[in-house]
C-alpha cells in the first residue's frame, strides 16, 4: 500500500533545521490571538509537504466534522442528530476507506473473482494522505463526544482545523480527544518551564529513533527480507526480537517527539506507551501500548458492541458459558479485528489484531486467573513470548510469509548457516543500540534518576546543589548530544554517490 | 538557591537547544560560516532550488528536500565527522551499501559485484544462452570481415583477493553466474575466449594486482592481463611479440591516495594505497592517431573517452578495435604498442556489436573486453536477434 509520497519526518533535516525552529520562533513572538492561525497554517504546509494536492482531503474532512460538530450538538431534534452523525462518520470512514483500503479491497475483489491475478476491476494505485487515520479517529471522537454532549462543539472553524491537523500529532499520533486540546486551544501559557519539557522530550525521542531504532531497523530489516526457508532458528528469534524492541523504540519515539514538539508549542497531549513489555498479558499490553488507539476503540467501539449485544442476548448462559464471557469475546474479537486492519491493508495486520483479540479472550475465559496464580516470571514469558509471535504477523509481507517465519523460528528453515548472514550487522553501534533498549524498554532509567533525585534529601546543602547542577548539566548534554549525532547520522542519507558520474 | 539553579540550568539548556536547532538556518542568512563547496567525491550534481511553481505544487516539497539536504550547513564537515567515526574509530564503512570495509584498509564495492561473487546475482539460464549466441554470432560476422574476435573478462577484485573480504562475505551458490557463463564458453568451439582469471591468480604472489580503494586492477594487474591477451592474439597474429614483464622497471610506493571506492565512502584523502609505476626500459614506439569520428551514445558520462586511437609505424602489425571499459584504462600504454592501429572504444558498458566501426576501421582483430560486473549487458545489445 503506497504511504504519501513524500513525508517531511521529524527526524529529517528539514524538519529539524528549517521547520521546527520557523514555527517555534513564530510561536514565541506572534501575539496570542494569531497563534492558532499560525500553527494552523504550519500544520498545514506539514500537511501538504507529502502531498499538496491532498489538502483537499485533510480540508473536506475538517469542514464535514465542523458543520457536523454543530449540527449533533445536544439541543437540537435527536433524530437529525443522529442521522448527521451518522452520515458524517461514513463520509469519514469512507475517505479512510478510499483512501487506505481501495488498493486492497480490489486486490482481493480480483483475486476472489478470477482466482488469479487477471484485473477484471482496475484503479490507479492511491496514495495515502498524511496521518489520514489519525485525523479520521479524532474527527469521529469529537463527532461522537460533541453528541454525547461530554464536549461543546468548537465554532470557531480555524481552531477545530488546528485540533484536527496540529502537527506534531498529525502523521503519527497521538489521538488526542478534543477535550483534553479545548482549553489549550483557547489559550495557552508560555512557559520556560513548557518549552525545557518539550526539548527534553524531544530530543529523547530523536535519540531513541535515531541511535536506537534505526540500528536495531538494520538488522531486523535484514532478517525479514531473507526467504524465511533459509532462516535458522536462531536467525529467525534474532531477527523477531530485534524488531520487537525496534518497533516499540521507533513509535515510542515518534510519541516522544510528538509530545515533546507540542510541550514546546504549549499543548499538553496525551501518554501514548507506559513501558508496554512489563506487561504481563495481552489485556494488560494494550493498557500500555498505543494508549490513545486503544482506548479509542474501548470508548467508541468496544463499549457499544458490547452494550448493544447485552440488549440482544438476553439468556444468562449460552452452550454452557456465561452470556457475558461471549459478549466479551464477541466484543473483542471484532474490536481487535478492525483496530489490526487499522494499522494497514493488509491480511497480516488483520490477523496481528484477530491474534491479540483472541488471546484476550483466552485471558477472560480464566487463562488470566490461571497465570496469576503463578509466578510473576511465567506471566511474562507468557506475554513476551505471545507478543512476540504477533509481531511476526505485524512485520511480515504477506500471511504466508509471516507462517514460513513462524516455521522458521520453530526450526523448520534450511539454513544450517545460523547467525552468520545477520552477523555483518552486529557493529558496535548495533551493540549499543540493543544494550539501551533492553534497560530502556523498562522504567531502570527513570527509577535511577529519581533514587539519585530523591537521595538528594540526605546530602548538605552543597552537595544538593552540585546535583542539581549536574543534573543540569547532564540533562545539557543530553539534549545537545542528541541533537548533533541525530544530525551526524541524518546528514550521510544525503550523501549519494555513484561509482560514475551521474547526471 | 537550588530552584534558582534549576531555573538557569532550564534557561540555558533552552537556550542552547534553541540556537543549536537555529544555527544552520542563522548561517544560511547571516554566512556566519562560509558554505562548502558540494564536494565532487559524489559524482553527481548537487540538486537544483526548485522553483515555486503555484500551477504545480506537488514535485516541490521533495525537490526542496534534496536541495536542502545537499546544501546543508556544515554538511561537508559533519560528514567528515561521520566517516571518521565510522572508519576510524568503529572500523566500518560509512555507507556500507555502497562500499564494505575489509581486511587491512581494504574495500569492495557492495551492491552488483558483491551479489556477483556470493551468487546471488542470478540473471537466469536464459542470460547464458543468449550471451553465448551473441558471442558466437559476433564471431561468425567478424570472421565474414576476415577479423578474429577475442573475448575477454576482467574479474571482480573479489574473485582475486577473497582473502581480504570481510568474514560475512561468503559464496553462497555452487556456481556465480560468471563461473557458468565461464564454463560454456571453455566448451565453446567457435568463442575465442581469453582466461584473465588464472594469471592474476598466479601473479599475485608478484605485487598487488588490484588497488586497495577502486574497485579496479592497478597498472600492474593491467599489465598482466595485457600479457594474457596478447600471449593468446599471438597464437594467430605472430608478429605481435608482447615484452616480457623484464622490459619494465616497476616501482611501488605506499602513499595516501583515495580511489573511486574510498570516494564513495567519503573517505577521500583518508586512505592509503601502492601506487604502481611501471617505466619500459625498451624505446616506445606507440603514438597517438586519427580518431575515426564514431558517435558518442548519448548520456554517456565521459564522451572524451569514447574513441582513443593510437598507431605504431608497423605496417607488419595487424590493427585492433577493442570494445572496451574502464578497466582497460590501465592497459592501453602496453597495448598500443603492439598494433598497427588500434581504436578503442568505450561504449558506456553496452558492449555492442558496433558493426560501423568495425566497418570503418577494417580491423584484423576485434577484442571484446567485458568487466565482469557487465557480463549480463551484453543481453541488452544482442545483435544476433536484431538480424
Amino acid at each position: 500500500m503506497p504511504l504519501p509520497g513524500y513525508i517531511m519526518l521529524f527526524s529529517s533535516l528539514t524538519f529539524l533545521y528549517l521547520f521546527l525552529p520557523l514555527v517555534l520562533l513564530g510561536n514565541q513572538l506572534l501575539k496570542d490571538k494569531y497563534k492558532n492561525n499560525f500553527l494552523l497554517l504550519a500544520s498545514w504546509i506539514f500537511f501538504a509537504w507529502s502531498g499538496v494536492s491532498y489538502l483537499v482531503v485533510l480540508l473536506g474532512a475538517t469542514v464535514i466534522t465542523y458543520f457536523s460538530g454543530i449540527l449533533v450538538s445536544p439541543g437540537k431534534e435527536r433524530k437529525s442528530r443522529v442521522i448527521i452523525l451518522i452520515i458524517s462518520i461514513i463520509i469519514n470512514l469512507g475517505t479512510l476507506v478510499i483512501f487506505k483500503y481501495s488498493n486492497f479491497l480490489v486486490t482481493n475483489f480480483n483475486l476472489l473473482l478470477t482466482g488469479s491475478s487477471d484485473h477484471p476491476v482496475l484503479i490507479r494505485k492511491i496514495i495515502i494522505p498524511l496521518g489520514i487515520s489519525f485525523f479520521t479517529f479524532s474527527n469521529i471522537s469529537y463527532l461522537i463526544d460533541v453528541h454525547r454532549g461530554k464536549t461543546l462543539p468548537q465554532r470557531k472553524f480555524t481552531d477545530l482545523a488546528l485540533y484536527i491537523a496540529l502537527f506534531p500529532k498529525l502523521s503519527a499520533g497521538p489521538i488526542v480527544r478534543y477535550h483534553t486540546m479545548e482549553r489549550s486551544l483557547a489559550g495557552r501559557q508560555q512557559h520556560i518551564v513548557n518549552f525545557y519539557d518539550g526539548i527534553k522530550r524531544f530530543s529523547l525521542g530523536l535519540f531513541k529513533k535515531i541511535i536506537i531504532a534505526n540500528q536495531l531497523a538494520l538488522v531486523a530489516d535484514s532478517v525479514f527480507s531473507s526467504p524465511p526457508g533459509h532462516l535458522s532458528a536462531i536467525s529467525a528469534w534474532l531477527g523477531i526480537v530485534v524488531y520487537s524492541l525496534q518497533i516499540y523504540f521507533d513509535f515510542s519515539a515518534y510519541t516522544d517527539m510528538a509530545i515533546g514538539i507540542g510541550n514546546m508549542l504549549g499543548f499538553r497531549f496525551t501518554e501514548n506507551f507506559n513501558f508496554p513489555y512489563l506487561s504481563k498479558n495481552i489485556t494488560e499490553f494494550w493498557r500500555r501500548w498505543h494508549i490513545t488507539l486503544s482506548t479509542w476503540f474501548r470508548d467508541y467501539l468496544f463499549l457499544k458492541l458490547a452494550y448493544s449485544a447485552s440488549r440482544r442476548w438476553k439468556r444468562e448462559k449460552y452452550f454452557g458459558l456465561r452470556a457475558d464471557k461471549w459478549i466479551y469475546m464477541y466484543a473483542t474479537l471484532l474490536t481487535m479485528c478492525l483496530c489490526g486492519i487499522w494499522h494497514g491493508a493488509n491480511w497480516t495486520f488483520l490477523a496481528w489484531g484477530a491474534f491479540h483479540g483472541l488471546f484476550m479472550a483466552f485471558e477472560r475465559l480464566g487463562l488470566m486467573k490461571r497465570l496469576k496464580r503463578l509466578p510473576a516470571a511465567f506471566s511474562h514469558i507468557y506475554f513476551l513470548l505471545i507478543i512476540t509471535v504477533s509481531w511476526v504477523f505485524f512485520r511480515s509481507d504477506s500471511l504466508p510469509h509471516a507462517f514460513q517465519y513462524l516455521s522458521a523460528m520453530a526450526g523448520f528453515g534450511t539454513n544450517g548457516k545460523g547467525l552468520y548472514p545477520f552477523l555483518e550487522y552486529l557493529s558496535p553501534e548495533f551493540c549499543l543500540a540493543l544494550g539501551l533498549a533492553i534497560p530502556g524498554s523498562t522504567p531502570v532509567f527513570q527509577q535511577l534518576y529519581k533514587t539519585i533525585y530523591l537521595s538528594r534529601k540526605k546530602l548538605p546543602v552543597t552537595g544538593q546543589l552540585i546535583l542539581r547542577g549536574s543534573f543540569g548539566l547532564f540533562t545539557l548534554l543530553f539534549v545537545i548530544g542528541s541533537l548533533f549525532l541525530s544530525t551526524l547520522y541524518l546528514v550521510p542519507s544525503s550523501y549519494n554517490p555513484f561509482i560514475y558520474f551521474k547526471f | 538557591m537550588e530552584r534558582r539553579i534549576k531555573n538557569i540550568s532550564q534557561f540555558i539548556i533552552c537556550l542552547a537547544a534553541g540556537l543549536v536547532l537555529a544555527f544552520p538556518m542563522m548561517n544560511d542568512v547571516f554566512l556566519l560560516f562560509p558554505p562548502g563547496e558540494f564536494s565532487d567525491q559524489e559524482n553527481r550534481r548537487p540538486a537544483q532550488k526548485p522553483v515555486l511553481n503555484l500551477i504545480k505544487l506537488d514535485p516541490f516539497p521533495a525537490a526542496y528536500d534534496k536541495y536542502y539536504n545537499d546544501f546543508f550547513s556544515f554538511r561537508n564537515f559533519l560528514l567528515g565527522l561521520y566517516t571518521d567515526l565510522k572508519y576510524r574509530v568503529l572500523h566500518q564503512s560509512p555507507f556500507p551499501k555502497k562500499v564494505i570495509t575489509g581486511k587491512a584498509g581494504w574495500l569492495f564495492e557492495a551492491g552488483k559485484e558483491r551479489n556477483i561473487y556470493e551468487g546471488k546475482f542470478k540473471p537466469g539460464d536464459d542470460s547464458i544462452n543468449l550471451i553465448i549466441k551473441e558471442l558466437e554470432y559476433r564471431t561468425r560476422e567478424y570472421r565474414k570481415k576476415n577479423t578474429r574476435f577475442y573475448f575477454t573478462i576482467a574479474p571482480l577484485k573479489y574473485n582475486i583477493y577473497p582473502e581480504y573480504l570481510p568474514f560475512y562475505v561468503q559464496k553462497t551458490a555452487d556456481s556465480t553466474f560468471t563461473e557458468k557463463v565461464i564454463a560454456r564458453l571453455k566448451k565453446d568451439s567457435v568463442i575465442r575466449y581469453i582466461d584473465l582469471f588464472t594469471p592474476l591468480l598466479s601473479s599475485k604472489t608478484s605485487g598487488y594486482l588490484y588497488f586497495c580503494t577502486d574497485n579496479h586492477w592497478n597498472p600492474f594487474g593491467g599489465l598482466v592481463a595485457s600479457e594474457a591477451i596478447l600471449s593468446e592474439i599471438r597464437k594467430d597474429f605472430p608478429a605481435v611479440r608482447p615484452h616480457p614483464l623484464s622490459d619494465y622497471r616497476i616501482s611501488s610506493t605506499r602513499l595516501k591516495w583515495s580511489g573511486n571506492l574510498a570516494q564513495m565512502s567519503g573517505l577521500t584523502g583518508k586512505t592509503f594505497d601502492v601506487e604502481f609505476t611501471l617505466t619500459p626500459i625498451f624505446k616506445t614506439r606507440g603514438e597517438p592517431a586519427t580518431l575515426g569520428g564514431y558517435l558518442c551514445p548519448p548520456g554517456f558520462p565521459y564522451p572524451d573517452m569514447y574513441e582513443i586511437a593510437m598507431q605504431v609505424q608497423d605496417k607488419s602489425l595487424p590493427g585492433i578495435v577493442i570494445i572496451r571499459d574502464s578497466y582497460f584504462d590501465f592497459q592501453k600504454d602496453y597495448m598500443k604498442e603492439y598494433f598497427s592501429r588500434s581504436t578503442y572504444i568505450f561504449d558506456g558498458w553496452q558492449y555492442k556489436f558496433n558493426p560501423e566501426i568495425v566497418d570503418g576501421e577494417k580491423p584484423d582483430i576485434v577484442l571484446l573486453q567485458v568487466f565482469e560486473s557487465g557480463l549480463a549487458n551484453i543481453c541488452d545489445n544482442l545483435s544476433f536477434k536484431k538480424k
